[in-house]
């Protein structure tokens, strides 16, 4: 029973799995068990990967940028 | 919910780490995590993209927990008793949503146990018996069709699980909104408050002991409430006609209702009637329902029986001002008429 909210949330979902830094297994399981979560528990992961996204990102372009520095 | 997360973190490694077969060499994947590889030597020792990598890790056990937990409950609530009994015994239990929280959870786990069905029908017929009970519980959203059917059938094992993921979806999580199921108590999600909340305090073992000597003296208590709640007497008063008969979708019309219906649409008045006094659902009974008709309210009175039904309009007053005694012998059509003569 997958709503329309939730179908948003889980394509949300899908398109972050890769980019964050999870595992291949960690990924599939997230993958297979997406469409039976919640509203609430999508949402949560949802936020997490965007943030740990956001975070990597960060860290990343501070490299760049010390890297254009030096 | 930290209690969850310690006992499904071994889960979740075992889960994560099943058919991995060539390990990258940091463990890790992703377009994210290739370039935190490549980055690694050059910011702070690979601490930082360390510290990242784990805080996230933490956060998505978390939310495993959570997630596994509430798959359990609806599709395996036995094994979410035994979690509840788990948790007790290791003491890792969550604060409290409720006073009475940990007390339902886990006499109400204890109760799944193999006990002697006398016993478990003694306490969970209340609810079985009880058809605002039922019809909750036949339109609950998510609740597994096998918990609903063994409501249906009054097994007693289906009543506790059925309390247990009402109190987990609704009073719990809040994972279930009213909104999604006011309709079954005709939009006062007071009534069902009282089901998880007296349904917590009845399967809890020392309410019901006291209830016991409560109700013997006639003073209130859990025992009463539950009367009040269940028996039908108030829980459908002052409840919008067509509500009551969405609500109870599943259970078929008599005739007569069917008729009513009919009648109460033919005069238009349908959407604003309201059920005041008796039960709907009931057949064989006596119902008085509330109407406003140009602008001025009134009452029928349906006496439904075996043998014949009565219909009566009484004005705001208590003034009779049409009498159809025997009414299945009138057309609806010629009786909305003559309401309408009776109402000029």
């Amino acid at each position: 029973m997958t709503n329309s909210k939730n179908q948003k949330l889980i394509e949300s979902i899908l398109k972050l799995l890769p980019l964050s830094s999870m595992d291949d297994n960690e990924q599939a399981t997230w993958t297979i068990l997406a469409p039976s979560l919640s509203t609430d528990d999508l949402t949560k992961l949802k936020t997490a990967l965007e943030e740990e996204v956001e975070g990597m990102t960060d860290i990343y372009l501070n490299v760049l940028k010390k890297q254009k520095t030096t | 919910m930290p209690g969850a997360l310690d006992i499904f973190k071994g889960g979740f490694d075992l889960l994560s780490s099943v058919g991995k077969s060539s390990p990258s060499a940091s463990g890790e994947k992703g377009i994210a995590g290739q370039i935190l590889d490549l980055v690694n030597p050059l910011s702070k020792d690979g601490k930082e993209t360390a510290e990242l990598r784990e805080k996230f890790r933490n956060i998505r056990t978390g939310v495993f927990g959570e997630a596994i937990k509430t798959l359990l409950l609806s599709k395996a609530p036995s094994l979410a008793a035994g979690l509840d009994i788990g948790m007790a015994a290791t003491g890792n239990m969550t604060a409290e949503v409720v006073p009475w929280q940990h007390e339902f959870e886990i006499i109400s786990s204890l109760l799944l146990l193999p006990l002697p069905e006398g016993f478990k029908h003694m306490l969970t017929d209340i609810f079985a018996n009880s058809e605002a009970f039922q019809t909750v519980i036949a339109n609950f959203p998510l609740l597994d069709d096998e918990i609903k059917q063994g409501v249906k059938d009054r097994e007693p094992n289906a009543v506790i699980k059925a309390l247990r993921f009402i109190h987990q979806l609704v009073i719990v999580d809040g994972k279930v909104g009213f909104d999604a199921i006011k309709g079954l108590f005709s939009g006062n999600p007071a009534d069902l408050l009282k089901i998880g909340a007296v349904g917590g305090g009845l399967l809890a073992g020392k309410k019901l002991l006291d209830s016991s000597s409560e109700k013997s003296n006639s003073g209130g208590g859990i025992m009463n409430t539950l009367k009040e709640t269940f028996s039908g007497a108030g829980a459908e008063k002052g409840k919008k006609l067509s509500d009551l008969i969405k609500s109870s979708a599943d259970s078929r019309e008599t005739t007569m209702q069917g008729n009513l219906i009919k009648l109460l649409k033919e005069l238009n008045v349908f959407e604003s009637a309201e059920l005041v006094k008796g039960k709907w659902a009931n057949n064989n009974d006596e119902v008085t329902i509330a109407f406003v008709y140009n602008q001025k309210k009134y009452f029928l009175i349906f006496d439904d029986d075996v043998t014949k039904t009565d219909l009566t309009i009484k004005a705001e007053n208590g003034t009779q001002l049409a009498d159809f005694s025997d009414w299945g012998n009138f057309d609806t059509r010629d009786t909305a008429d003559k309401i309408r003569q009776a109402l000029k």
